[in-house]
């Protein structure tokens, strides 16, 4: 049979199957009214909700290295300059990032609308996937981060006040072997939680999203064949 | 301008319909395209300048949301076993060899991929290959070539 042959049978269907699904106006503003958010309106809410909730860690951590933490820890030696530098080069890659992330994101976006034609519209969505998909792992890279850092300024605080407990000097307390021991624990532990964070955030994100964007690629490339 | 929307839609909402028909395969599914469908409209609305026909306009936002539509995983259902009403005529225009064709059509559409279902449904909408260019923004040539392609995958699907 040819599709031509069924273009009679097709005009009766579909108008047949038309108006059993007819809505009236009222019916119409009642969508409206109550639609839910597209995919891509959930995801620019995300977005939002994430930068500012990172945003404001970045704030909380800013204060928590220049004040309160200075504050708390007056009586003692100051932080050592290599874990300063460490805490500046961090808080710099957080900001650094957020200001890449808000850029490549608004790029992505300005120009997405389902109205354009089907390659424009395919290209926006897979670029706000990818914004999307980056914001995850900047959110994951910011956190571990923030982690590794705390415990590392943690262990060096930790000597030293042990040093000062004991009445020694801080290189005795370093090198003792219960002290290298809880060093390593310490270190293994924490490879482990960020190893667990990163394989957890990776399989959540291509859960949700990994099969949709496969379908958006190949689409792309289904028109790609044909330009 | 709301009113404006919906009146315009309720005329045309045929075309919304028929998008969702090809593109669905449960009552749910077509519910929900409906109403994606409808907000992408409106979202586009104010944007929508008079160079183009409202119809053209709107099967274009129609069509690139079905195709871009976000379906939760689940599992792809066995075509053997569409819902059976979807394929109902009205009782007055009860046509038993119509029904058969429809559900034949419709069983060999839905192995076309989301670009050739847009395709598909335009041609049997009796549009023009200069319109289907228009609403999918791929060259009249193409259009040509790909309908040619299309005919004989449908064709193989439903004479096996």
């Amino acid at each position: 049979m040819e599709l031509k042959d069924l273009k009679s049978a097709w005009s009766k269907f579909s108008s047949s199957d038309a108006n059993r699904h007819q809505l009236g106006e009222e019916a119409i503003y009642d969508l409206l009214r109550k639609r839910t958010k597209s995919l891509m309106e959930r995801i620019d809410r995300n977005i939002k909700i994430g930068f500012g909730v990172l945003l404001l860690l970045t704030l909380f951590f800013g204060l928590d290295d220049y004040l309160f933490t200075p504050l708390a820890t007056s009586d003692y030696e100051s932080t050592p300059l290599w874990i300063q530098l460490m805490e500046w080069s961090g808080i710099l890659f957080i900001v650094g990032s957020f200001i890449y992330f808000w850029i490549s994101y608004r790029s992505a976006t300005k120009d997405y609308s389902q109205s354009n034609d089907l390659s424009r519209v395919l290209n926006s969505m897979i670029r706000i996937l990818y914004a999307y998909q980056r914001l995850f792992f900047l959110a994951l890279g910011i956190l571990l981060l923030v982690l590794s850092i705390s415990f590392v300024t943690g262990m060096v605080m930790g000597v030293e006040l042990k040093a000062i407990e004991l009445g020694t000097d801080v290189g005795e307390v370093g090198s003792s072997p219960r002290m290298v021991r809880s060093i390593l624990i310490g270190i293994a532990g924490l490879l482990v939680i960020i190893s667990l964070l990163f394989v957890a955030f990776r399989w959540g994100f291509r859960k949700l999203y990994g099969n949709y964007i496969s379908k958006l690629k190949d689409t792309r490339k289904e028109l790609d064949e044909i330009e | 301008m709301e009113k404006e929307f919906v009146q315009i839609i309720s005329q045309n909402q045929g075309i919304i319909h028929k998008v969702c028909s090809i593109y669905c395969d449960s009552e749910e599914d077509r519910r929900d395209l409906f109403q994606e469908i409808l907000a992408q409209l409106w979202k586009s609305f104010p944007s929508f300048r008079n160079e183009a026909k409202f119809t053209t306009w709107m099967y274009r936002v129609a069509l690139n949301t079905a195709i871009t539509s976000f379906k939760k995983d689940k599992r792809k259902p066995d075509q053997s076993n569409l819902e059976i009403e979807n394929f109902q005529l009205a009782v007055e225009e009860y046509d038993h060899e119509t029904e058969e064709q429809i559900k034949l059509l419709y069983k060999a559409i839905a192995n076309l991929s989301g670009i050739e279902k847009s395709i598909v449904l335009l041609y049997l909408e009796n549009k023009k290959y200069e319109e289907i260019a228009e609403i999918t923004g791929i060259t009249q040539n193409y259009v040509r070539v790909k309908m040619n392609r299309i005919k004989k995958k449908l064709k193989k699907y439903m004479d096996s």
